[in-house]
């Protein structure tokens, strides 16, 4: 049987090519063990005929026991680079067509379908956008936390039960002996997302992927939410979280360190404090001024900045900086040369012309 | 949910009243009915028994009206419509035509089973009693004047019976003078084997092929089934029935298959085994021309269904757990994908009355197609009605297993 369709996923990217050597991490943060590392991860879609750069180039590594954030508009390729780790791109039309992903020294892009089984689930967890979808609508709850249970730490269906039972009750659902035996739709949004985070920590997994886990959901469960993914750290210390949004709020209040995604690339990446301080590329300065910021003062009640124009279709991108038709200070190369992700400080990288001229 | 489907049932109940209502006015307003076929038919005889032109100018004054009024009373045209209902509903009684004898009053006549009845009058009611003890009602048994014709009257004492659907009993056909239960009951066989087949064959192919194609999606082979698929579904069963016994039926073929009919002529004398092989090569042609068609519509729900749901996000949610290809394909995504298949299943109740008139009728069996197709054109209206009765009560029981089995399959839906 031929690898499996799974779901549509909205594809944007570009064109241009990475140049230069990955970039090297810097070892800011709780460990400096890195948990899983990325390198030069590339997957393409094919659209009609032409290769669409959806991740083009990107590297990274997670280290154990932190919180790893990537931010970046819809179709920046951040949903797709945690799709590519777990190898839940749909193919077609999707592939993973360079680097790796090392993990516990095996690369992952490089396993057996076979192998992946006993990866997804167990060794690293996801969590998606839309809890009310993301659920078997009928199929009981606690068979959909049993399963995973009983997939990976082969227990039979009675004790795998009982731990559903306790997955329940530690992501906080009240009378969960009885609602293990309820369907999805007996469930609100909010309650369904724990009811998926029980089940991505159900095996104890190393690394925990969050797609937006809050987008979907109001905002008074947010907090409630996130606060509970960092259950996992508190029952395995050298747990890491891959945490995807385009909340900066969600960022500030969870991460350790900050990647900085558009185009399909690192824009830049340094540890949140840095980042929200001394924001270097142009589109972290508007993604940062784009927040509102409400205020007494004259200053914060000045007229909110949105970067203007929108993100390039994926099949038109420009050659060089691939934020260059939206940069209001883009020099004359930024249309044909692409800059290079440059380290400007410890554990600060940069892909912008701009700020590799002024370093030099 | 039992509360449900009771009020469902309950509700059922006005809604078939209201169709046999609307069915029996609307069948009995059309003109041509019965009584004027047997009049032409009876017409003409006279027309050819007079050599055709004897010109004795009789014309349309061929039927004696005194037999015009005998008809209508044996049709029981004689009543109102609303009377005719009921009794054909069995709630009013209707004459039994055995016990229909013309007497004169206070005359007592032999009714046969060694009865004597004697009709006695008074106060303008007709009384029906025992010739031994006169004056004391005799159950179930009436007397009325029939009109013959102008001023003709004609005193009739006849028993009456309560039959009618509520009773069980479907009348007798006006063509075939048989009980319409029987008719229908000695065509039940080729229907159930043509409803049969048609749904193992169906939903077995439909389903493995729509599976196979989902999962396949743009390959050359579901591209291809799609298409030969679809031409099967665009070629008249009847229209490829003629064909394959060209084919396979005659000289001119291969002759390898019976032309006509549903067994051999000699069936009565063959061993189990050989009645069997007799009815199965008589069934190849016409089952082939039956099902051809009914592939289309289940294999492309059962493809799109799981196409559907293999792109939901809780296939995702199950690969991402680590769950094995085969359980998320055959589990998450199947168990979803039958929802509107099984909503379909309640249909299959009317396999019962499966037919086709022109498959029949091409090669020549009579099934319930032509009992049905011909009941309308010869206005036999018990067997019509028949067929009311039961399309009626099959398509209210089948929405209701359909209900019973989408909320069986699917916890999402709740009847209160």
């Amino acid at each position: 049987m031929r690898p499996l369709i799974l779901g549509r996923i909205h594809v944007c990217d570009r064109e241009g090519k990475e140049k230069g050597s990955p970039h090297e991490l810097h070892k800011f943060t709780v460990t400096n063990q890195a948990l899983i590392e990325v390198k030069d991860l590339k997957t393409h879609f094919n659209i009609e005929g032409t290769w669409a750069r959806a991740v083009d180039g990107v590297s990274f590594s997670v280290h154990a026991g932190e919180v790893l954030g990537i931010v970046g508009e819809s179709g920046s390729g951040k949903s797709v680079t945690a799709l590519s780790l777990m190898r839940l791109i749909p193919d077609p039309p999707g592939r993973i067509v360079g680097g790796s992903v090392m993990y516990k020294g095996r690369d992952l892009t490089k396993l057996s379908y076979e192998e992946m089984y006993d990866i997804r689930g167990k060794e690293i967890a996801m969590i998606f956008q839309e809890p009310m979808t993301s659920l078997n609508p009928v199929l009981r709850i606690g068979n959909q936390i049993a399963e995973v249970i009983m997939a990976h730490e082969g227990l039979d269906e009675k004790s795998a039960m009982k731990r559903s039972v306790e997955m329940l009750s530690l992501v906080g659902i009240p009378d969960p002996e009885k609602r293990v035996r309820d369907y999805p739709h007996q469930f609100s949004g909010g309650m369904r997302q724990r009811v998926m985070i029980a089940i991505a920590l159900a095996c104890n997994p190393s690394i925990l992927i969050a797609d937006e886990p809050t987008t979907a959901l109001d905002v008074t469960i947010q907090a409630q939410i996130l606060e509970l993914m960092l259950e996992l750290q508190r029952k395995r210390k050298d747990a890491a979280i891959l945490l995807i949004t385009h909340d900066l709020a969600v960022v500030a209040e969870m991460c350790h360190r900050v990647i900085v995604m558009y185009g399909g690339k690192i824009q830049e990446t340094a540890d949140v404090r840095t980042l929200f301080a001394n924001p270097a590329h142009p589109y972290t300065r508007g993604l940062l001024n784009s927040i509102p910021r409400p205020s007494k003062e004259r200053k914060g009640r000045e007229r909110l900045q949105a970067i203007p124009g929108n993100v390039p279709s994926i099949m038109n991108l420009p050659t060089g900086c691939k934020f260059c038709t939206r940069c209001e200070v883009k020099l004359e190369k930024c249309d044909t040369v692409e800059p290079d992700l440059v380290e400007i400080a410890p554990g600060h990288s940069v892909r912008c012309h701009l700020v590799s001229e002024a370093q030099q | 949910m039992l509360q449900y489907f009771v009020r469902r049932l309950l509700l059922a109940i006005p809604t078939f009243f209201v169709c046999t209502v609307i069915v029996f006015f609307i069948v009995q307003l059309a003109p041509g009915g019965p009584l004027e076929q047997q009049v032409q038919a009876l017409k003409a005889a006279a027309a050819n028994e007079r050599g055709g032109g004897g010109g004795t100018g009789m014309g349309d004054q061929a039927i004696p009206p005194t037999a015009l009024a005998e008809l209508e009373r044996y049709y029981g045209f004689d009543k109102p419509i609303w009377k005719q209902y009921l009794m054909w509903l069995g709630v009013s009684p209707r004459p039994m035509e055995s016990a229909d004898l013309p007497v004169e009053l206070n005359k007592p006549r032999q009714a046969g089973n060694g009865l004597t009845v004697v009709v006695t009058e008074r106060n303008g009611t007709y009384t029906v009693s025992d010739a031994t003890s006169p004056g004391v009602p005799l159950e179930g048994w009436q007397a009325e004047y029939q009109r013959l014709s102008a001023g003709t009257y004609q005193l009739r004492a006849f028993k009456t019976e309560y039959a009618g659907i509520l009773t069980g009993f479907f009348g007798k056909s006006h063509r075939y003078q048989e009980p319409v239960w029987d008719l229908m009951i000695s065509r039940m066989p080729i229907s159930l084997q043509f409803g049969l087949i048609g749904i193992v064959l169906g939903y077995a192919v439909s389903i493995f092929l729509g599976v196979t194609k989902g999962l396949n999606h743009g390959s050359r082979f579901d591209v291809i089934s799609s298409g030969v698929v679809f031409i099967m579904y665009s070629i008249p069963g009847w229209a490829l029935g003629s064909v394959l016994l060209v084919i396979f039926s005659t000289d001119a073929g291969l002759n390898i298959l019976p032309l006509r009919g549903f067994e051999s002529t000699d069936y009565q004398d063959l061993e189990l085994g050989s009645k069997i092989a007799d009815r199965l090569i008589h069934f190849v042609l016409p089952t082939i021309a039956y099902t051809i068609g009914s592939f289309a519509t289940l294999t492309m729900l059962m493809k799109n269904s799981l196409l559907d749901n293999l792109g939901q996000d809780y296939i995702r949610t199950a690969f991402a757990k680590g769950i094995r290809e085969s359980r998320v394909i055959w589990l998450h995504a199947m168990r979803n994908s039958i929802i509107p298949i099984a909503s379909r299943l309640g249909s299959l109740i009317s396999i019962f009355l499966a037919s086709s008139y022109l498959v029949e009728f091409v090669f020549g069996i009579e099934g319930m197609g032509r009992l049905s197709f011909m009941a309308v054109l010869t206005r036999d209206y018990p067997i019509v009605f028949a067929f009311t009765v039961f399309n009626v009560v099959f398509v209210l029981v089948g929405a209701m297993i359909s209900d019973f089995i989408l909320a069986m399959v699917d916890p999402r839906i709740k009847f209160k």
